[in-house]
C-alpha cells in the first residue's frame, strides 16, 4: 500500500506589502491509501493555506506535494486542471454551488468539465443525489435548498468524477449540529465505500476524533 | 470541456440572470435598431436624390463637363476673342491627361462637327426646328442621359440626344409694316443684344413632352444653301431703318446667288441638304454645351456625306483659288484640321458674330459685302460669299487658299478639336476631389451652386453617417468592455469553482468569450428586426421632410424636380447592416477577447476564500 498523499517540506511565502509572510513553514506528513485526515488548528494557523497547496489550487515556494504517486510541482495549468477533475474533489465552507444551475446540474458539471457525455451525466447526478438523499431536489435551485441540502449536493459534486482524494474545508462550518452530522455521515460512508481518503478542515475535535489520522498546525508548522 | 456544454452553460446563466444580461442586451438592441434606420435613411435620401431630384438626368452629377476657358466677351475684339479660345480649345492629349486622375471612369472630347444647316421639319408640327450645332457623345457620355445603346448602325435609325434649349424655332413677324426705325442709342452693347432687340424677329420655345418625345423618329436634313436674308439695314447716326425686301429684289438676290454658284456647281444637288432618319433616345436639360448629340461613330460618316454631297455636286470646272474663301465660304483644311473658319462659322460661334458685329459699329469686320450678308436666320453677316455646304477649303500654313479638297475622307483624317470634355466620374462622392484634381491638372472648372446643393447635402449626410459610425465603434467598445468587466469582476468566486472543479483556462476564457457574443447576438437580432420595422415608420416622416426639401429648397434652383415616392424611403440598406454587422461582431470579439483574459486568470484559490 503507498501513500495517497505525500507533503515534502511544504513552505508557502507570500508578501504582504513590504513584509514576507511565511504561512506555511516546512510541514512533511504522508497519507496512507485508504486512510483519513483531518487538520487542526487555530485561525491564521495554516490550515487553508496547506489545503490549497495539497489541492494543487495555489503555487508553492518551496517543497514537494505528491498526491497518488504524481508529483504536482511542475505541472501545467492545464496538466493540473485536469488532475484536479480526475482525481480531487472539493467541499468548501462558504457553499459554492452554481447559483445558475440546479441542484442536478451543479452535480454533472465536474463530469461535463471532463468531457463526458451530459446523458452519462446526468444520469450519474441523479444517481449521487439519490445517495446523499436530494432526489426530489434534483431540479431546484440552490437558492431553493436549505444550506444543509446544498452542502449535500457539493459532497455529490466531490463525489462525482470518483476522486481519489478529497478536500474539505470547514464543510460544516456554516451548518448546525443536525446538518453538520448529516453531512459528515453522508461523505464517511461515502468516501469509505468508494475507497477515498478525505482530508478535511475542522476545528471541531469531536468530528476530528472520527478521522483515522489527525495533524495539528500552529503558525505554519506541525505541531506535535 | 466541450464546446457546446460550454454554451449551454451561458444559456442557463442568460435564463436565471436575465436583469443582468439586459445591461449588455438592451445598449446594443439601441445601437443597432439606430444603426439599421440610420443607415437605411442615409442610403435612402441619396437614391432619392440621384434618382428623382435630378430626375430626368439621373447621373447628372456622375458628368463633369469640362470648357475651356473662354474669355471675358468683348464685342470690341471680336476676333481676337474667338482666336484665343481656338488656341486652348482640347484635343486627344487633354483626355489622355485627364482620364489618368484617380475616380475618372471616362473622358471623351465633344467635336462639333463641321456642317451647317441641320434642321428638321417633321419632329414638331408646322414647326421648322434648327439645331445650332451637332457634337459626337461616346456612350459612356451618353449614358449619363439615355438608357439606349447610343452608337450609330448603318441601315437603323440614328440615336439622337436633343437639347432642350435647342428646341425652340424662330420666325419674322412685320405685322403689317415693311420698315421699322429702331433708336440704336438705346440698345446695350454685349452680346445678343442686337438680335433680341430686331422686334420682328421672334423666337419662342416648343413645348415637349418628354415621355411622348422619346423614341420618336424623324428625318433631319444638314446642308443646303442658308436663307437669304429678307430685309436691309440702314444706319445713321442714333436710328436704323430695316427694310423688307420687296419680292422682286428676293427673287433677285436667289438668282444672283444662283448664277454664282452656277458657274461652279450644279446648283439643283449642292442647294439640296442630305437627310437621315433619327430616333430620340435622350434630352439634354440643362448642359452648358449647348449642343445636340450624335453618336461618335456616327460623325465621321456624316461629315463624309457632306463633303461627298459637295464634291459630286460640282460640274467639272475649276474653281480659281481666288473665289475660295471670297465668293465661296466653307470650311478650311489646314493639312491638320477640318475647321470652320472665320468666313464659315457654324453654331454658337457664328451666332456671336452675328450679334457682335451689329453693336460693335463694325470696325473688324469687312465692309465689302457681295450680294449676301447682314444680320438675320442663317444669314452669313460677317462672312464674305456664298456658303457651300461641304466645301472644304485647302489653306497653307500661312493660311492662304490652295484650293478646294477633293477627297471626303478628310475629316476622318483629320485631327479633332473641342471646347468641351466630358468627364464620367465612378461616384458622386468623389466629385468635388475630383474637380480638384482636375483643376490641379491645370484645367479651370467650377461646380456651379446647383451642384453645391447637392454637394453639401451630400456631405451632411457622409458626416452624419461617419460621426455615427465611429460613435457605434466606441459606443460598442465601451459596452462590452465595461459590462464584460463587471460581470467577470462580480463572478471571481464562481470562476475560482469551476478552476478548482478542474475547468481548463482556455474553457473559462471560451465561456465568457461566448457569454459577451451571446448577449451581443440577441440585442443584436432585435435591433436588426426592430431597426426593419421602424424604417417604414420612419421612412414615412423621411418622406414628408424631404419632399418638403424639395419643393422649398432645391426647386429654387433646379428647374427640373420631381417629388418622390413615400416608398423610396422605406427602403433597407443591406450593405449597411452588413457593414454595422461585421463592425458589431469584430468590436464585441476582440474586447470579449481581451476583457475574458482577465477572467481566466482567476486562481481557483478565489473558490476557498472565506468572507
Amino acid at each position: 500500500m503507498g501513500n495517497i498523499l505525500e507533503v515534502k517540506k511544504l513552505t508557502k511565502k507570500y508578501k504582504d506589502g513590504d513584509i514576507e509572510v511565511t504561512a506555511l513553514d516546512n510541514v512533511s506528513f504522508s497519507l496512507p491509501e485508504g486512510f483519513d485526515l483531518a487538520i487542526l488548528g487555530p485561525s491564521g494557523s495554516g490550515k487553508t493555506t496547506l489545503l490549497q497547496l495539497a489541492g494543487g489550487l495555489d503555487t508553492m515556494t518551496s517543497g514537494d506535494v505528491i498526491i497518488s504517486g504524481q508529483s504536482i510541482k511542475n505541472m501545467s495549468d492545464t496538466e493540473i486542471s485536469d488532475f484536479r477533475n480526475q482525481t480531487m474533489g472539493f467541499i468548501f465552507q462558504m457553499i459554492n454551488l452554481h447559483d445558475f444551475f440546479t441542484a442536478k446540474e451543479n452535480v454533472m458539471l465536474p463530469m461535463l468539465v471532463a468531457g463526458i457525455d451530459r446523458a452519462e451525466a446526468e444520469e450519474k447526478a441523479l444517481k449521487l443525489l439519490e445517495k446523499v438523499g436530494l432526489s426530489p431536489r434534483a431540479n431546484h435551485l440552490p437558492k431553493q435548498l436549505s444550506g444543509g441540502e446544498q452542502q449535500r449536493v457539493a459532497v455529490a459534486r466531490a463525489l462525482a468524477n470518483d476522486p481519489k482524494i478529497i478536500f474539505a474545508d470547514e464543510p460544516t462550518g456554516k451548518l448546525d449540529k443536525a446538518n453538520s452530522k448529516l453531512v459528515i455521515d453522508i461523505l464517511e460512508s461515502l468516501s469509505h465505500d468508494n475507497g477515498m481518503s478525505v482530508i478535511m478542515i475542522t476545528h471541531d475535535e469531536n468530528i476530528a476524533k472520527r478521522f483515522s489520522r489527525v495533524i495539528k498546525l500552529e503558525n505554519g508548522s506541525v505541531k506535535k | 470541456m466541450k464546446l457546446k456544454d460550454i454554451l449551454l452553460i451561458n444559456i442557463k446563466k442568460l435564463k436565471t440572470k436575465t436583469k443582468k444580461a439586459l445591461f449588455l442586451i438592451i445598449p446594443i438592441f439601441v445601437l443597432i435598431t439606430l444603426s439599421v434606420i440610420l443607415s437605411s435613411q442615409i442610403a435612402n435620401i441619396q437614391t432619392a436624390m440621384t434618382n428623382s431630384v435630378f430626375g430626368t438626368i439621373a447621373q447628372k452629377f456622375t458628368l463633369i463637363e469640362v470648357q475651356t476657358e473662354t474669355t471675358e466677351f468683348d464685342p470690341s475684339k471680336a476676333f481676337n476673342a474667338t482666336s484665343s479660345v481656338e488656341d486652348n480649345r482640347f484635343s486627344v492629349l487633354d483626355e489622355t491627361t485627364i482620364a489618368t486622375i484617380e475616380g475618372v471612369e471616362s473622358v471623351s472630347l465633344q467635336t462639333t462637327l463641321p456642317v451647317k444647316n441641320a434642321k428638321t421639319t417633321d419632329l414638331f408640327t408646322d414647326k421648322t426646328v434648327s439645331f445650332n450645332s451637332l457634337s459626337t457623345l461616346d456612350t459612356t457620355a451618353a449614358a449619363i442621359y439615355t438608357t439606349a445603346d447610343f452608337t450609330y448602325t448603318e441601315g437603323e435609325a440614328i440615336p439622337v440626344i436633343l437639347n432642350a434649349s435647342a428646341l425652340t424655332y424662330s420666325y419674322e413677324d412685320w405685322g403689317d409694316k415693311t420698315e421699322i426705325t429702331m433708336d440704336t442709342s438705346s440698345i446695350i452693347r454685349g452680346q445678343g443684344g442686337m438680335a433680341q432687340r430686331l422686334s420682328f424677329l421672334k423666337t419662342e420655345a416648343i413645348t415637349y413632352d418628354k415621355e411622348n418625345l422619346i423614341g420618336t423618329t424623324f428625318t433631319m436634313s444638314v446642308g443646303g444653301l442658308d436663307t437669304i436674308q429678307d430685309y436691309t439695314m440702314d444706319r445713321s447716326s442714333g436710328t436704323m431703318v430695316i427694310k423688307k425686301l420687296t419680292d422682286e429684289e428676293m427673287a433677285t438676290k436667289v438668282e444672283e446667288r444662283k448664277t454664282a454658284i452656277s458657274t461652279y456647281w450644279n446648283y439643283d444637288q449642292v442647294s439640296t441638304p442630305i437627310t437621315y432618319t433619327f430616333v430620340v433616345v435622350g434630352i439634354v436639360d440643362d448642359n452648358a454645351a449647348n449642343t445636340t448629340y450624335v453618336p461618335e461613330n456616327f460623325g465621321d460618316t456624316l461629315v463624309k456625306d457632306y463633303v461627298a454631297h459637295e464634291i459630286s455636286s460640282r460640274n467639272g470646272t475649276e474653281i480659281p483659288t481666288t473665289v475660295l474663301n471670297s465668293t465661296f465660304t466653307g470650311v478650311t483644311y489646314d493639312g491638320v484640321e477640318v475647321k470652320t473658319s472665320s468666313n464659315g462659322m457654324i453654331g454658337q460661334m457664328a451666332r456671336r458674330f452675328e450679334s457682335s458685329s451689329s453693336t460693335s459699329g463694325s470696325t473688324n469686320i469687312p465692309h465689302e459685302r457681295p450680294t449676301e450678308g447682314g444680320l438675320g436666320f442663317g444669314g452669313e453677316f460677317g462672312s464674305t460669299g456664298y456658303y457651300i455646304p461641304g466645301l472644304v477649303i485647302q489653306v497653307d500654313s500661312s493660311n492662304n487658299v490652295t484650293g478646294a479638297v477633293s477627297d471626303s475622307n478628310v475629316y476622318a483624317t483629320s485631327t479633332k478639336y473641342g471646347d468641351y470634355l466630358d468627364v464620367v466620374i465612378d461616384n458622386v462622392v468623389n466629385r468635388t476631389a475630383i474637380i480638384e484634381a482636375i483643376n490641379d491638372a491645370g484645367y479651370a472648372y467650377q461646380d456651379t451652386d446647383d451642384v453645391a446643393v447637392f454637394d453639401k447635402l451630400q456631405s451632411t449626410l457622409n458626416t452624419v453617417s461617419s460621426v455615427f459610425m465611429i460613435s457605434f465603434i466606441v459606443l460598442v467598445s465601451a459596452l462590452v468592455a465595461f459590462t464584460m468587466s463587471k460581470f467577470i469582476s462580480e463572478s471571481i468566486r464562481e470562476i475560482g469553482i469551476f478552476r478548482a472543479i478542474g475547468m481548463r483556462k482556455n474553457s473559462v476564457l471560451a465561456m465568457f468569450i461566448s457569454q459577451s457574443l451571446l448577449y451581443v447576438l440577441i440585442g443584436y437580432a432585435a435591433g436588426i428586426g426592430l431597426g426593419i420595422a421602424l424604417n417604414f415608420v420612419t421612412g414615412y416622416f423621411v418622406s414628408g421632410w424631404f419632399n418638403t426639401f424639395l419643393t422649398e429648397t432645391v426647386a429654387k434652383t433646379f428647374n427640373v424636380v420631381n417629388t418622390v415616392e413615400a416608398g423610396v424611403f422605406s427602403g433597407i440598406n443591406i450593405g449597411s447592416i452588413g457593414i454595422y454587422t461585421a463592425l458589431l461582431i469584430g468590436i464585441s470579439s476582440i474586447i470579449s477577447i481581451i476583457t475574458s483574459l482577465s477572467a481566466s486568470k482567476v486562481s481557483p484559490v478565489e473558490a476557498i476564500k472565506n468572507e
